[in-house]
């Protein structure tokens, strides 16, 4: 539970007033759930939009017009306060159902939030770095090793990665070093499937990398294979959010072994990505 | 000869944890106490470090980026990294993400000229590291802006998941004209409503920079990098459409017409 230090960033109040007509001839029930947004029009954006803290449920007779008026707060804490100016309903909620710190949901992203690199090249490497700099890294010292072991010369390369001290691993440069010509025959789908698998049962941190690395490639290319891995990544990713909220162990455990095999067939699709033709 | 350092690190969430936390991580520092506060309704947590006379900033521009992507592992957003002084106007703090570096630093100013900007007579701003134009990708709002607008947002729909686009934005074109082309499609099938206003000036303070609001409809004189947020990650959700009751819904369908909505009366 969040503490009251955590709660208390302000947002102040002000109402909104909707005129509506039920145009139909029958009664008609209305619902206005907390959280609804309600923006200025385009020629006031420099005010700011006011999102309910009310949930509101009301009826309106056949043909009937009635003036509401919903409590709101505001939802850009560096904007203007509206002043009797027009406003517009808009088909999104802001999600404060847990929270009274207003600003801070509508300041800053998602805690979860998977940063896109469009820039970077649409190698899987570059999508497995951006999904998870600690594990990529890890991948790709096994996969510089490797290389050492069939007589390529890596000592460069090793010196590059020995610089880059973990958990400070940034993306960029670890997909630098792995676009090395050196390294390029040990990168493909197919050994990053080898490289979780050999980590075993997967932990928290294996499973969302594999679901963020599908979300990367999935944003980045159209392919159908990509598509058909998002929709496995899909369903992995409901199991893995209902096992955190499972309260009974035997549900846990029960999850569990639905995440394992889900996750197992994931990385059996995996090498399908090495027939992608990658553009840079 | 040492003397104390005001380093203070501006955060979105900071509990208990957070403060053993950076000390846990300042441990091999000499440093006093680790306290939080608030600042323009941001939560700071102060740590004064006895530094010596000759450091150089880069020592300590090294250290914040630790920090910050230490803190960042941990679900944490670092906003600013304020050394000496008290805090730079809220207006230049809504509008960068970086460290800020007193004016009673003089000697520090001129080790660091080359890379920070005088922001005004008390301040200089040196961006993040990770703030490298490299990592944003240019786009024109065209077709493939709105392929990866539909394709982020439908990880939102679908899955949950908040992504964030890194792009860069045209010169010649508005920002009106970015998130028309990457949002009006998810918003399509919601009639006689609105979205597209809100979603703008959202992204624009997520990414603090606000102040562009002021130019929405205008081209860009110069490039913008921009982080294009999908719903999730705006912590927004696209109403249900199988909610029968719902006032976006009956509007949309034409049962309900709203005459009027008036703000802040």
């Amino acid at each position: 539970m969040k503490s009251e230090w955590e709660n208390s960033m302000p947002s102040y109040s002000f109402n909104v007033t909707m005129t509506v007509t039920n145009s139909t001839d029958r009664e008609q029930s209305v619902s206005i759930p907390r959280g609804t947004l309600i923006e200025p029009d385009l020629s006031h954006l420099a005010y700011q939009s006011a999102i309910l803290v009310k949930d509101y449920i009301f009826k309106l007779s056949p043909r009937e017009t009635r003036s509401v008026i919903l409590e709101a707060a505001c939802w850009n804490q560096h904007l203007a306060p509206p002043k009797g100016i027009y406003g517009t309903l808009t088909p999104l909620r802001g999600m404060i159902d847990e929270t009274t710190d207003i600003w801070g949901t509508s300041s800053t992203p998602s805690k979860a939030t998977v940063a896109i690199k469009p820039a970077q090249n649409a190698h899987i490497f570059s999508a497995f770095a951006n999904a998870s700099p600690p594990l990529a890294y890890k991948f790709l010292r096994g996969v510089a090793s490797t290389a050492a072991t069939h007589g390529i010369n890596v000592t460069d390369i090793m010196t590059q990665l020995n610089a880059i001290t973990l958990p400070y691993t940034n993306s960029s440069q670890i997909s630098t070093i792995a676009d090395h010509a050196a390294l390029r025959p040990y990168i493909s789908a197919t050994r990053i499937r080898e490289f979780f698998i050999r980590q075993g049962n997967p932990a928290n941190d294996h499973i969302e990398a594999v679901i963020d690395l599908i979300t990367h490639i999935y944003i980045l290319t159209s392919h159908d294979l990509v598509t058909n891995l998002k929709e496995s990544a899909m369903k992995l990713w409901d199991i893995y959010r209902d096992r955190k909220i499972a309260v009974d162990d035997e549900r846990k455990r029960e999850l569990t072994t639905i995440i394992y095999q889900q996750y197992n067939a994931i990385l059996e699709k995996l090498p399908s990505l090495d027939e992608i033709y990658w553009t840079s | 000869m040492m003397f104390e350092l005001n380093f203070k690190i501006m955060v979105d969430i900071a509990n208990e944890d957070i403060i053993y936390f950076v000390g846990d991580f300042l441990k091999d520092k000499d440093h006093g106490d680790i306290r939080r506060s608030h600042f323009a309704d941001h939560h700071v947590i102060s740590c004064p470090l006895f530094i010596n006379d000759n450091q150089t900033p880069s020592n300590l521009f090294r250290l914040g980026d630790k920090i910050k992507q230490r803190l960042e592992s941990r679900k944490t957003s670092v906003l600013q990294i304020i050394i000496g002084g008290e805090y730079p106007e809220i207006e230049h703090l809504n509008n960068r993400s970086g460290f800020w570096i007193s004016a009673e630093l003089q000697r520090w100013k001129e080790l660091i000229i080359g890379d920070a900007t005088l922001i005004s007579r008390d301040w200089s701003f040196l961006p993040f590291r990770e703030e490298n134009n490299e990592e944003y990708a240019l786009f024109k709002p065209d077709n493939e802006i709105r392929l990866l607008g539909i394709r982020i947002n439908e990880l939102s729909r679908l899955m949950n998941i908040s992504v964030g686009l890194k792009i860069c934005l045209s010169e010649k074109y508005s920002i009106s004209d970015y998130i028309s082309s990457a949002f009006s499609e998810s918003l399509e099938n919601f009639y006689n409503l609105g979205g597209l206003n809100v979603i703008s000036t959202t992204i624009l303070q997520m990414n603090k920079k606000i102040s562009l609001i002021n130019s929405y409809l205008e081209e860009l004189t110069e490039s913008e990098n921009l982080n294009l947020y999908n719903f999730s990650a705006m912590n927004m959700l696209l109403t249900d459409k199988s909610d029968k009751t719902s006032i976006v819904n009956l509007v949309s369908s034409g049962i309900l017409i709203i005459n009027e909505i008036r703000m802040g009366e």
